[in-house]
């Protein structure tokens, strides 16, 4: 898969990881919010935000890891 | 450091990490590992190609496609197959523009297709040296196809190979040609933004909204599967990201499926009014949203 689509496939994943890991990295990425504004938005505990956070990280590096390594 | 603590700098990086953390990192090679593998996706997340609206491709792609097939196909028209030789068979399926005319078969020179010599190994080696029996039968069967097949299977091999890649191509190009004329049948909608609606904790029910811009306004179309309730109604909404502001694009009929076009402000732009969000609200007379919502989802 050629690298510049990574981008594409990374937008395809975000927006198909439920409520609310989807949330909280569109959140992030996409509106430039804080933590702490994510975590007062959704009105979760901080620490369970970056919880989330870390496991949809994850979760999309292991997706972008299985697209990558696909022959060309 | 926690993994939390690291996810969190590696997405925002005002969430910085302590001077203990700092410490940490530099002797932890397991964390310093998961940093940087976060950091990654982190950073590609946030880069402008990794666009909100979902993966439409180019438009002129069937045009492309078309145009590099039919570069190709005039050397497989019908006019040209006589002058395929028994190379064809080898390049079934394809277009074969450099196939010269067929070498005269003859049983000393014919140039045998590698599958077609696989086919009966023992050809060359068992030569031509047996007779066929009086009444023109092969002597025996090893005989025959020593000196038959391999000039038939050649030949046979090369027709096969022909009418496949021919129908074959022929086949390709006819599915393809109507297809330049599919982008332009439909009538003119653009779908801007698409997302799918979930229940919201607590609640049931899925659905889908696209923000389409026909020729004459912009429209969200919404598909619902909500639980109907008789003594309720459901209502849709735009609300703003902020959490305070919001239009209603007015009710939900009990199929679920409607177009409502936008307020001529945000036909433009949505300004922030990106949450789709459908409410269950009672006959109160009252215009407001109920804060009772079943379904949301949020507009890339």
């Amino acid at each position: 898969v050629h690298p510049a689509l990574a981008p594409r496939v990374l937008s395809a994943e975000i927006q198909q990881l439920p409520h609310p890991r989807g949330t909280i990295l569109r959140l992030a990425f996409w509106e430039g919010h804080t933590y702490s504004q994510i975590a007062e938005r959704l009105d979760l505990p901080l620490g369970t935000v970056k919880s989330h956070a870390r496991r949809a990280l994850l979760h999309l590096r292991g997706r972008l890891e299985e697209v990558t390594s696909w022959p060309t | 450091v926690s993994p939390e603590h690291l996810a969190g700098h590696a997405l925002d990086l005002a969430d910085e990490l302590s001077a203990a953390d700092l410490d940490h990192l530099d002797g932890c090679a397991h964390c310093r590992d998961e940093l940087h593998a976060l950091r990654e996706v982190a950073d590609l997340g946030r880069q402008p190609g990794t666009s909100r609206v979902p993966l439409a491709p180019p438009s002129d792609i069937w045009t492309r496609i078309t145009t590099e097939l039919a570069a190709d196909s005039p050397a497989t028209t019908p006019s040209d197959v006589p002058s395929a030789g028994p190379s064809a068979g080898s390049s079934a399926g394809t277009a074969s523009p450099s196939t010269g005319p067929a070498p005269a078969p003859s049983p000393t020179s014919t140039p045998v297709p590698r599958h077609a010599a696989g086919a009966v190994p023992d050809a060359a080696a068992s030569g031509d040296s047996r007779a066929d029996g009086p009444d023109g039968r092969p002597a025996d069967l090893r005989g025959y196809r020593a000196r038959r097949s391999p000039r038939r299977l050649a030949l046979l091999a090369a027709a096969v190979g022909l009418v496949v890649g021919v129908a074959g191509t022929l086949g390709v190009a006819r599915a393809l040609r109507p297809a330049p004329s599919v982008p332009n049948a439909g009538p003119p909608v653009e779908v801007l933004a698409r997302t799918t609606l979930t229940a919201l904790p607590g609640q049931t029910g899925t659905g889908s909204a696209e923000l389409l811009r026909t020729s004459t306004a912009t429209e969200l179309r919404v598909r619902v599967d909500v639980a109907q309730n008789a003594n309720r109604y459901h209502e849709l909404w735009l609300i703003n990201t902020d959490g305070k502001r919001m239009y209603s694009l007015g009710t939900l009929p009990a199929s679920g499926s409607a177009d409502y076009p936008l307020p001529p402000a945000l036909a433009e732009q949505l300004q922030g009014y990106t949450i789709v969000d459908v409410s269950i609200e009672p006959y109160d007379g009252n215009s407001e949203h109920s804060h009772h919502s079943l379904v949301r989802g949020t507009l890339p």
